[in-house]
């Protein structure tokens, strides 16, 4: 009888586990999705980056699901780095959301390659995409010739500099690199932290260093070097070190800007303690967003001294999920051409930063955004961490860093790329 | 006949749970170290020793992140053993307060790591932080330091951090070791005019013997695992300068999607685990004969 | 145990811990200064100034804006969950290794012990996939799986240790009086054992509500994050807002803040058996 009590409790206790290992398929457990309707609900994933710039998409969720009541989004957000590595490990356990935003570049393209996103281009036909979107933001959407993503945002980067550090000083934004670096002199001696750039995470300072590789090496070069055609023990590179470190040196970064978070960057410009900082085509609205006023800010173009002048490009799109059942599918295409239609966008216009959507209205709030954009008309490369292979721009941000802390030269620093390019090449090409 | 199995049915529910979460895995992810793979392609390229090799000859950032574990372990060893037995022995006599001081040093332990990081990363802001604040206000503004932006400071920065949270631990070992050392020893040594030192070492440290494996194992693995404050709070930066196995580990598998050389770290690390435990799980079974 | 102490040598004695006391409690007097200062306040007087107005509204603000109370609840509800169960199944376990004529019971117990070695990175891939496999990733089901699984090594040892200082003769009592193993499980071993079992929800609790690893790499869905993912995604977001961070770091520390003083006085009795070996 006893006995029985004992066999009764184990059995329960196994039987509790087993039945929670099958609970699985039902166990959309997220308070969103108990609210199952009259009639039968279509329930997507959906992953955006977070924090300022990207409030809007909440609401824009809010409208499209009061739109479409067979149609239940649920939405996730991260900052940057976490969106990266969340997708990664979404894609390791093949649970990706079902319609996601990513980067393009080699950034995006890791999910075509292992057959994780949807081949959009029978939809793009069909749909008129060509008419739709810009044609370089669907270029850039595309990989082995199909297209894999939704164009979202098309942005370039400028240097953007606060007017009352310019005035202070009695300064013009530089036309020459010389007189850039003049400047960055000046505003020191005045008090004002030259170059915002926060170096956690790699990517912001990497901006400014490849706009440095622009001006020592120009395009061709530059090209050749993101293509790994070229090597990177190369003059060019070694001045751009040579140049971080003469920056880190005289101390127009901040003061501990090797950990510095990027945001906090943005934040010594907002509070007018910095004078440059490189930003996108969204700063604008960051800058509304954040409660500040970007009429106090201006654009310039760095003084590559190239012709032409040439500004750094990457897209934004939103990828679908390949293992995603039909319907699924099809609510995810849905939402994603909601998401940049144009009267989403018309309606958001202030805070959408750039749209890969044509024929949508300009946003008067965002003064500094068509300048940037016209910048890049003339020609323009794609930016460091979408153009180069993950691995090899973590050996960059290492050497930037390294570089920085006095820990490489700038040859070493040089040389440890060109080895990291070169091992990264015979073993692809195996 | 049925009680050779009852003792098995009452281990079953922790032994099936232990099997699927800690046994298959941890073995798969040995089998995973000898291939490349990317996590997600249908077709796993079988290395070897390759991933293992690459790791100890070619990475640059590996023998840091080993480095920076076996420092981290040596100064728990040393600082935070050492400051726990110290605050144990302090507040094991009969002490008025002694509960609030130890809930003083103990609560630092309650909090997370991430709670931990994001304190500590506002205490070291070069700007407004409070130890350049408190440097600046005593006259040596020369001190300043972006103390987790520089790689000589960084990973000893973070340490004191984890020094901070981490002390309780063996302070309430030690207590609890303390506490079941009987007075008698003590009268007599006293009675036969033994010195303060004298008695705590012929008496006290060999009794807390048994103490004294337990906290040097719980540290040693505690120092091997450190992970969430060193990625809140520098990620690993800068230059890789406080990348410890744990973060390498992440960072190589759920960023770069390099499984293979992943699941090596992660052995790597389960090797160096075993060899200093291995010793502690035999003498402690063993007395369980007694 | 100690017989004397001089006068002086208290003081001294004292003094030393009180600063030590001191320095300990410093970085949190830090968070809660920054915690109810205005943003203003902040950038205009050094951090270890007095607030010029304490601004408890920082607490509301952060506890909306960080979303904490969903933070809060999901993980409060896998601690309920997690806790309890776990403790019963090594509770179980434990009893098998000690109370039962058992053959095995010093193998598997070394067995279980490895587990404490094994870290739980080399662990992530695999269960990764096998979670996804079985279709239990991204659920509650699945993460209680896997904090249950942790957890294992742990308890049994720390049980074990305490199960084994419970006299024998207890036993031979309970089997006079009829009990059955099962009985006297639940109504000897259990009830003696509430030093070790109040150990165990501390130490549990605590590792449950401040886990971030697993919770990083398991649980993806928004609406399930637990409390360290919640902070770490409102620092992302909020990173230039310290007042926030740190109202925020401090609503999430109650919990076991709250759990540990309920149950910190069987702390030291409930260690005492597993120090012992």
């Amino acid at each position: 009888m006893k006995r029985m009590l004992m066999l009764g409790l184990t059995l329960v206790m196994v039987a509790s586990l087993l039945a929670a290992c099958g609970g699985g398929n039902n166990s959309q457990s997220s308070p969103a999705n108990q609210a199952d309707g009259k009639q039968k609900k279509v329930s997507i994933a959906l992953w955006t980056l977070s924090g300022s710039g990207w409030e809007w998409v909440v609401e824009a969720v809010e409208q499209f699901q009061n739109e479409n009541p067979d149609i239940e989004v649920v939405h996730s957000s991260y900052a940057v780095d976490p969106m990266k590595e969340n997708l990664k490990v979404a894609a390791s356990s093949k649970t990706m959301p079902d319609i996601w935003f990513t980067w393009g570049g080699s950034l995006g393209s890791f999910y075509p390659e292992n057959g994780l996103a949807l081949d959009l281009s029978e939809i793009a036909e069909e749909h008129n995409y060509a008419e739709v979107y810009n044609k370089a933001a669907l270029d850039m959407s595309t990989f082995n010739g199909k297209l894999y993503g939704i164009p979202m945002r098309l942005n370039a980067l400028s240097m953007w500099y606060t007017k009352e550090a310019y005035e202070a000083t009695n300064l013009q934004p530089p036309a020459t690199f010389a007189e850039f670096e003049e400047q960055l002199e000046i505003l020191k001696n005045a008090g004002y932290i030259p170059l915002a750039f926060g170096s956690k995470g790699g990517w912001h300072t990497m901006r400014l260093a490849e706009l440095l590789i622009e001006h020592y090496g120009g395009p061709e070069l530059h090209d050749q070097l993101l293509s790994l055609s070229a090597s990177w023990d190369n003059e060019a590179v070694i001045q751009t070190f040579a140049k971080l470190k003469e920056y880190t040196d005289k101390e127009y970064f901040p003061k501990g800007y090797v950990s510095l978070d990027p945001e906090e960057a943005q934040n010594l410009m907002y509070q007018k303690k910095a004078a440059i900082i490189n930003e996108g085509t969204w700063f604008d609205s960051s800058i509304i967003t954040s409660g500040f006023d970007v009429n106090d800010f201006g654009v310039f173009k760095f003084p590559t001294e190239q012709s032409p002048v040439r500004p750094s490009v990457f897209a934004e799109m939103l990828q679908i999920s390949a293992d995603a059942s039909p319907e699924k599918q099809a609510a995810a295409i849905k939402l994603g051409e909601y998401l940049t239609s144009v009267e989403v966008i018309n309606q958001f216009v202030d805070v959408y930063g750039s749209p890969a959507t044509l024929n949508v209205n300009t946003s008067e709030a965002n003064p500094h955004m068509k300048e940037i954009l016209d910048s890049a008309s003339d020609g323009a490369f794609q930016i460091m961490d979408q153009a180069l292979p993950q691995q090899l721009i973590q050996k960059w941000f290492e050497a930037q860093d390294r570089v920085a802390l006095g820990d490489w030269t700038p040859q070493q620093a040089a040389q440890e790329m060109d080895k990291a390019v070169q091992e990264y090449v015979s073993k692809n090409s195996q | 006949m049925f009680t050779k199995v009852k003792p098995w049915l009452y281990l079953l529910p922790a032994l099936i749970i232990y099997l699927t979460v800690i046994c298959f895995p941890s073995l798969y992810s040995l089998y995973l170290s000898f291939f490349e793979w990317n996590g997600v392609a249908p077709d796993r390229k079988f290395v070897g020793l390759d991933n293992y090799v690459y790791l100890f000859t070619k990475d640059t950032v590996f023998p840091t992140a080993l480095s920076n574990n076996l420092q981290w372990m040596l100064g728990s060893l040393v600082l935070m053993m050492g400051l726990g037995l110290a605050l144990a022995l302090m507040l094991n006599k009969r002490l008025k307060g002694r509960t609030w001081f130890r809930g003083i040093f103990y609560f630092p332990y309650v909090l997370s790591g991430i709670v931990v990081a994001m304190v500590w990363t506002w205490m070291y802001n070069p700007t407004q932080g409070f130890f350049n604040k408190v440097l600046e206000l005593v006259g040596l503004e020369s001190w300043t330091q972006a103390w987790l932006a520089e790689p000589k400071f960084a990973l000893y920065a973070v340490f004191l951090a984890a020094l901070w949270q981490g002390v309780g631990q063996p302070l309430v070992l030690f207590i609890a070791g303390l506490s079941s050392i009987p007075d008698d020893p003590y009268e007599a040594a006293f009675i036969d005019g033994a010195s303060k030192f004298q008695s705590f070492y012929y008496i006290t440290l060999p009794l807390l013997r048994e103490t004294f494996v337990i906290v040097v194992a719980t540290t040693m693995i505690g120092a091997m695992k450190v992970y969430d404050i060193v990625y809140a709070m520098t990620g690993g930066g800068p230059a890789e300068s406080t990348q410890v196995l744990s973060s390498l580990m992440y960072y190589q598998t759920f960023r770069y999607a390099n499984i293979g050389i992943g699941s090596a770290i992660s052995w790597v690390l389960v090797l160096i685990v075993m060899i200093v435990l291995i010793p502690y799980v035999y003498y402690t079974t063993k007395r369980s004969h007694v | 145990m100690e017989l004397r102490i001089s006068s002086t040598r208290k003081v001294v004695h004292y003094a030393v811990l009180i600063i030590l006391a001191i320095l300990f409690l410093l970085p949190l007097v830090f968070i809660f200064f920054t915690a109810v200062k205005s943003n203003a306040d902040l950038a205009s007087k050094p951090i270890y100034a007095f607030p010029a107005k304490i601004h408890w509204e920082n607490f509301v603000k952060a506890w909306d804006q960080g979303k904490m109370s969903m933070y809060m609840k999901n993980t409060l509800f896998i601690c309920l969950v997690k806790v309890p169960l776990g403790i019963l199944i090594e509770a179980l376990a434990a009893f098998a290794l000690t109370r039962l004529k058992f053959r095995w019971s010093i193998p598997m117990f070394s067995f279980f012990l490895i587990g404490m070695m094994i870290p739980m990175q080399a662990t992530l891939v695999p269960l990764n996939m096998l979670l996804n496999a079985i279709h239990l990733k991204g659920t509650y089901p699945g993460i209680f799986l896997i904090y249950l699984g942790f957890g294992i090594p742990f308890g049994i040892m720390i049980l074990r240790g305490f199960f084994r200082t419970i006299p024998k003769e207890l036993d031979e009592a309970a089997l006079i009086d009829g009990c059955s193993d099962m009985g006297k499980f639940l109504r000897i071993i259990l009830p003696l054992s509430m030093p070790a079992i109040a150990t165990l929800i501390i130490f549990d609790f605590m590792a449950t509500w401040n886990e971030f690893l697993l919770a990083q790499i398991f649980i993806s869905d928004q609406s399930m994050r637990t409390i360290t993912l919640g902070l770490l995604a409102f620092r992302g977001d909020w990173s230039t807002d310290y007042t926030l961070m740190s109202a925020a770091v401090l609503i999430s520390v109650l919990p076991v803040m709250i759990v540990y003083l309920l149950f910190q006085k069987y702390f030291v009795n409930g260690l005492a058996g597993s120090v012992k070996g």
